[in-house]
């Protein structure tokens, strides 16, 4: 299109270009978390919606750290309590140094142990979850059947489109995101190979797994189950899409109360697209 | 040994001590952060524990050129308290953002030097009184757009707009100021894509080195000796 003979083309695209720097905004001032679709309505205007959040996330944060600064000597001190639980802590984490990055999800609400305490419940939940990570809504075929293996589900189902997972900025996205979604838009049956979440307590919240399809409306993915996240940091998730999905455009992973939830809050973990 | 390393490079290798160090240099700047945010002392206490152990498992991700360490664990703290703020939907009460937008007001006015106050300060206050009350409220008090609207009376688009063009402003205006890398500078909100496209959408590359910014440790964020 030509810039130069279309001036309204223009503005519109740049009306476009502002509302995803909007949508970063929202995201960084109130946690309004970006949906599937402000990720691909960025990505058509050439634009990162995830760096852009970062970027307004640092600016954010570099005032509130400059404002504690110029007002530190009146700054309410750190209660003794806290400051020896906190040290607590750390001295766990360096008897356990280095850090699992896989183990590290967030403390149970209220809990006030430390970081052993913690830590040993975190490998107790995900025991739990190893056995329960196949998705929930499986199709007629039990998805237990389908290989775990990528090599081999893809020889299964020559088909199948790969795509790799991109993490976002998500507290639960620890370390380095890899994997990816393959999933064979012929049968609907699918493999997630995920590394890099934070392992989570199913009792709490669980990743839930949403299918964009060009062939239906935008505003309505199809759910593709939840599934649970062990403290390994690695895991394979046959699926088994209840609905059709004849032109999947984008794989996301969202983080949700248990058992998921019909209509999501977007609070995107990782997407896979083209 | 360590000399060159910042203390979050040497948590996420593991080094002893260096837990101990990121709670001693950061925990004050958190816990003025949790006490704002948290409607409770002892909701700021379980967030405090939460923010450091998000503060270790993410240090590898700390790249100080982006960055500073400050600034970094101001992000991720700012995230968590958000989320949490969120999830349990027990923001402060709108009584109490009046009485606390007060206090903030009267703490910066004590604040005697411009350089005390730092480089996105100063962007700050050249910002339209009104986007400086909108940002204050959504970035020191963690008030969401609605309390925001109970609090000033404003509509709640308008909120939505101080908060949105303030913070679009700051970020051009450390860009003209060098802080920000050229690509990463909205030279004009209203621009076009191409605009947008020559710029670029790389990450922040903030020039918060005292080598690059010329800026005193204050207006870098750093923490007290």
């Amino acid at each position: 299109m030509n810039r130069e003979t279309n001036p309204s083309s223009d503005d519109e695209r740049g009306s476009d270009a502002l509302r995803v720097l909007d949508r970063a905004c929202d995201a960084a001032l109130f946690g309004d978390a970006p949906s599937a679709e402000d990720l691909l309505d960025a990505r058509e205007q050439g634009l990162d919606l995830v760096n852009e959040t970062e970027l307004f996330e640092l600016i954010a944060a570099q005032l509130e750290s400059e404002h504690y600064h110029a007002n530190r000597s009146i700054a309410p001190p750190v209660p003794a309590a806290l400051r020896a639980r906190l040290h607590q802590m750390a001295e766990s984490l360096d008897a356990a140094a280095p850090l699992p990055i896989s183990l590290a999800t967030k403390t149970p609400v209220g809990s006030r142990s430390g970081l052993r305490d913690w830590l040993v419940a975190a490998a107790c939940i995900a025991f739990g979850a190893v056995s329960t990570f196949v998705l929930v809504r499986a199709g007629t075929q039990p998805a237990e059947e389908l290989p775990t293996d990528p090599a081999r589900f893809v020889s299964m189902y020559p088909t199948a489109v790969r795509w790799p997972w991109e993490g976002t900025k998500d507290s639960h996205v620890v370390g380095t995101v890899r994997g990816e979604a393959i999933f064979d838009p012929r049968t609907s049956k699918g493999l997630l190979v995920i590394e890099g979440l934070a392992a989570n307590d199913p009792s709490f919240e669980q990743y839930q797994l949403w299918i964009f399809d060009a062939s239906r409306d935008e505003r309505y993915p199809v759910d593709g189950g939840v599934f649970n996240m062990p403290a390994c940091g690695q895991v394979a998730v046959p699926i088994e899409a209840k609905l059709s999905v004849d032109k999947p455009v984008l794989f996301a992973v969202t983080v949700e109360k248990p058992g998921g939830v019909v209509v999501s809050d977007r609070r995107i973990a990782l997407v896979a697209k083209p | 040994m360590h000399e060159s390393q910042s203390i979050l490079e040497r948590v996420a290798k593991g080094d002893p001590g260096a837990p101990t160090e990121c709670i001693e240099r950061f925990s004050g700047l958190v816990w003025s952060l949790a006490r704002r945010l948290c409607a409770s002392a002892s909701d700021a206490e379980d967030a405090v524990q939460e923010i450091f152990i998000d503060v270790w498992k993410s240090a590898a991700r700390f790249d100080p050129a982006i960055a500073s360490e400050t600034t970094f664990v101001a992000m991720i703290a700012r995230r968590r308290l958000i989320d949490r703020g969120r999830r349990r939907m027990r923001r402060p009460e709108v009584p109490q953002i009046a009485e606390t937008l007060a206090d903030g007001a009267e703490r910066i006015d004590r604040s005697d030097s411009a350089e005390q106050q730092g480089i996105a300060q100063r962007a700050f206050a050249q910002l339209r009184p009104e986007q400086q009350q909108v940002l204050q409220l959504a970035i020191h008090h963690g008030c969401s757009h609605e309390q925001i609207a109970t609090a000033t009376g404003m509509p709640l688009g308008t909120v939505k707009t101080h908060a949105r063009r303030g913070l679009i402003k700051i970020r051009q205006i450390l860009a003209d100021q060098g802080v920000l890398a050229p690509e990463d500078h909205p030279r004009d909100v209203g621009q076009s894509q191409r605009d947008l496209e020559e710029q670029g959408t790389s990450r922040i590359r903030a020039k918060q080195s005292t080598e690059t910014s010329g800026t005193s440790s204050a207006a870098r964020g750093e923490t007290l000796p």
